[in-house]
C-alpha cells in the first residue's frame, strides 16, 4: 500500500493552507469570507466530497465522530453521535474540516480519491476523541486537527471579527455560535492566534 | 443517467441548501437525507414531492427515478389496460418514435 509520508507542520503551513483553499474557494464560488465559513459547502460544492451520516463502529473505549472513505470520496458522520451535532455547533463542522484536512494533506492523489493506508472496508480515518501522539497516525490526526481550527476559524476573518475584549462568557458563548465553532475550539483558536485576551 | 440521490445531491446544491437544511424544511432527520442521497435508504413518493419543492425540481423526475411511476400516471396506465400498456411497449421497442409522440401531445398552456 502506498504511504505519503507525515510530519508535524507547523502551524504557519496550516494557516497557508487553509487560506489558500479559502481564497480559491471564493473566487471559485463567489464567496466573500466572513464567518461562519461555509465548511459543508467547500466540502460538497468545491472538493466534490459525499457528506454521509452513518453509524460507524467504535472500538471499546473509543468515540468516533468521523471517518474519510477515500474510494468513495466521502466523509461519514457518526450517527451514533447525531444528538451532540444535532445539539451543539461545533463538532460537526470541526469534523467535517478535520477529515478534509485528511483529503488535503494525506491523499496520495486527491484527484484519484487514494489515500495510503486504505483498509478493506475503506474507512481510513476517524475523527477520535482520545490523546496521543507518537505514531505517523497521531500525527496526521493532529495535523487535521490544527488544519481544521485554521479553516473553521480563518485568522484574518477572526483578527477582523474581534475587537475588544468579550464582556462576559455569555458574549464569547454567542460569538463562538455565530462563527459556527464550538467554545473550546474558538478559546483554543484565540489562544494560538495570541488573542487570549480578549477573553473575558 | 444520474441516481436519485446524485440528482437530489445536485439539486439541492444548486438551491443552496445543506443537507439539514433541507432536512429541515421536509421535516426529516438529517441523516435520512444524506442516507437518501448516498442511494443507501429509499424515500416516500410524499417525501420526494416536497424534496423536488424544496429544491426546485421536477417532481415526476425525481419519483421516475426511484422506478416508480407518479400516482396519477400510474392511475392512468391502470384505467387504460387495453392501450397504455402497449402504447408504452410499442414506443420502447421503437415502432413508435420519439417524435411520434411529440406529434401526440398537445401544446401545454403558458
Amino acid at each position: 500500500m502506498t504511504s505519503r509520508k507525515t510530519w508535524p507542520r507547523a502551524q504557519a503551513a496550516h494557516e497557508d493552507e487553509a487560506n489558500r483553499i479559502l481564497a480559491r474557494y471564493a473566487s471559485f464560488c463567489a464567496w466573500t469570507p466572513c464567518l461562519p465559513v461555509p465548511v459543508e459547502h467547500i466540502v460538497e460544492g468545491y472538493y466534490g466530497l459525499t457528506i454521509l451520516c452513518e453509524q460507524l463502529d467504535e472500538p471499546p473505549g473509543q468515540t468516533i465522530l468521523g471517518a474519510l472513505s477515500p474510494q468513495d470520496k466521502a466523509i461519514r458522520l457518526n450517527e451514533r453521535h447525531i444528538d451532540l451535532f444535532d445539539r451543539c455547533i461545533g463538532p460537526e463542522t470541526f469534523t467535517l474540516a478535520h477529515e478534509l484536512g485528511h483529503w488535503v494533506y494525506d491523499a496520495v492523489d486527491p484527484a484519484q480519491g487514494q489515500l495510503f493506508g486504505v483498509s478493506a472496508d475503506g474507512v481510513v480515518f476517524c475523527r477520535r476523541v482520545d490523546g496521543g501522539q507518537t505514531t505517523d497516525w497521531d500525527i496526521r490526526e493532529v495535523n487535521a486537527n490544527k488544519f481544521a481550527a485554521c479553516l473553521v476559524l480563518p485568522a484574518e476573518l477572526v483578527r477582523k471579527q474581534i475587537k475588544s475584549q468579550f464582556d462576559s462568557w455569555r458574549a464569547f458563548e454567542a460569538a463562538a455560535r455565530d462563527w459556527g465553532a464550538s467554545q473550546s475550539t474558538l478559546k483554543i483558536r484565540l489562544q494560538t492566534l495570541d488573542l487570549e485576551w480578549c477573553l473575558p | 443517467m444520474a441516481s436519485l440521490g446524485a440528482r437530489i445531491k445536485e439539486l439541492r446544491l444548486k438551491a443552496g441548501l445543506s443537507q439539514r437544511e433541507l432536512a429541515k424544511r421536509v421535516q426529516v432527520s438529517f441523516p435520512h437525507i444524506s442516507k437518501i442521497e448516498s442511494d443507501i435508504e429509499p424515500a416516500s413518493t410524499e417525501l420526494l414531492e416536497r424534496i423536488a419543492l424544496e429544491v426546485g425540481g421536477d417532481p415526476d423526475e425525481l419519483i421516475l427515478l426511484a422506478d416508480r411511476l407518479p400516482d396519477e400516471l400510474r392511475q392512468a396506465v391502470a384505467e387504460k389496460p387495453d392501450l397504455a400498456p402497449r402504447f408504452l411497449r410499442s414506443w420502447k421497442a421503437g415502432r413508435i418514435s420519439d417524435e411520434d409522440v411529440r406529434n401526440l401531445i398537445p401544446d401545454e398552456p403558458e
